[in-house]
């Protein structure tokens, strides 16, 4: 006597949308500077994209979570969402997951404290979101159960990698911006 | 400078991912406990399936058949009867022409045979 | 001929004004973006690329808005 799937059919269908909409966040912020699409698409848009975009990943994510602890097969303990490890099903994969989603909640934060840590603490804390997507890969192969959608994972890598290549080849290599008491090469 | 526009395309697209991701979900049924793959009694109720699934063509192929033949005898035994009624028919007609008395009993015997007389009527009607 | 002004609580030190326009823009001390030099055309492109729409550039004749 099998027990009802829904949860658990939530939980993977919340889970793959969370992970879509983290990529989608991560190449508008990436399209924001790189502008594959030259002047068509406004920065200032693109931003707002990029930040709602991100806004929806972190709903997802948190109903993934909510959902999971409604299944009964998994049995996840409402604690284990916000500590690493305490998963009884695949504590390691799992657990991976939880640190992807608190450094997501942690960077989406940032932003409205950018002006108590500095504009340019927050620039390097945000160089850390290309560490999420690929902590939210890997736990979306390891504990997923939807391996036929290796194909999404692989083309997000893709298309992340892509566009990241494209943005520091456009900036000519230099992340760094000129300052006034740092010499400009000219 | 927030874009309403892209704002509501953006979740309308998520919500649309969502269902779809949903729904490709619940079509692979075979993915949600890799123990239930494993599962002996699983492995048992395919062959019971596959089994099932070969006789009912055999069955189907041994029916069709049987109707076969059952309506070529049909056809045939309809065929006699009817070669037999119009015989039946031709001989009374015969017995009819040659004594115009109309006795019963012509023919093989199988159909009664029939006299039509006019008889006066039964009753006078008057108007007013 | 542009007058620009930035408002610095919506800009986040993303530096593309400075990239486009490294004569009229530069990053202060805190890497919030201010105007450093005389405003070109290049001022407008900056306005219109800003991911926060921090700048805005106005025509210094007639004070109407540009970007």
């Amino acid at each position: 006597m099998k027990t009802d799937p829904t949860f658990w059919l939530l939980a993977r269908a919340s889970g793959l949308t969370a992970y879509v909409l983290l990529t989608s966040s991560v190449v508008a912020g990436l399209t924001v500077k790189a502008k594959p699409l030259g002047r068509r698409i406004k920065a200032a848009a693109a931003t707002d994209v990029h930040r709602f975009l991100a806004l929806l990943g972190l709903g997802a994510v948190a109903a993934h979570g909510l959902v999971l602890t409604l299944d009964q097969t998994v049995k996840m303990p409402p604690v284990g969402l916000l500590v690493p490890g305490l998963s009884p099903y695949r504590p390691l994969a799992v657990g991976v997951g939880v640190v992807a989603a608190e450094l997501m909640v942690l960077i989406y934060a940032s932003f409205s404290l950018r002006r108590r840590i500095g504009a340019r603490n927050w620039r390097r804390l945000h160089y850390l979101t290309f560490g999420v997507f690929a902590v939210a890969t890997v736990h979306g192969l390891a504990a997923g159960t939807d391996r036929w959608a290796f194909g999404l994972y692989a083309g997000s890598v893709a298309l992340v990698a892509g566009l990241t290549a494209w943005r520091i080849l456009m900036k000519g290599g230099t992340s760094d911006v000129p300052h006034r008491n740092r010499p400009v090469a000219v | 400078m927030t874009s309403h526009v892209a704002r509501l395309y953006s979740l309308a697209a998520a919500i649309l991912v969502f269902f779809v991701a949903w729904a490709a979900i619940a079509a692979h049924p075979w993915n949600n406990h890799p123990a239930a793959a494993q599962d002996p009694r699983y492995a048992v109720l395919k062959a019971r399936e596959q089994r099932l699934r070969a006789e009912s063509v055999a069955v189907k192929r041994i029916l069709a058949r049987r109707w076969a033949v059952y309506r070529a005898q049909l056809a045939l035994r309809r065929h006699e009867i009817a070669t037999i009624k119009s015989a039946n028919a031709r001989a009374r007609a015969a017995s009819l022409v040659s004594a115009p008395a109309a006795v019963s009993g012509g023919g093989g015997g199988y159909a009664p045979s029939v006299r039509v007389v006019t008889l006066p009527p039964l009753t006078i009607t008057r108007t007013s | 001929m542009y007058r620009i002004e930035i408002d610095r609580s919506l800009c986040s030190g993303m530096a593309s004004c400075v990239k486009i326009a490294p004569d009229t823009f530069d990053l202060d001390d805190d890497g919030i973006a201010i105007v450093a030099g005389d405003a070109g055309e290049g001022a407008i492109e900056a306005a219109e690329c800003c991911p926060f729409a921090a700048i805005t550039v106005f025509d210094q004749a007639n004070g109407t808005r540009i970007v």
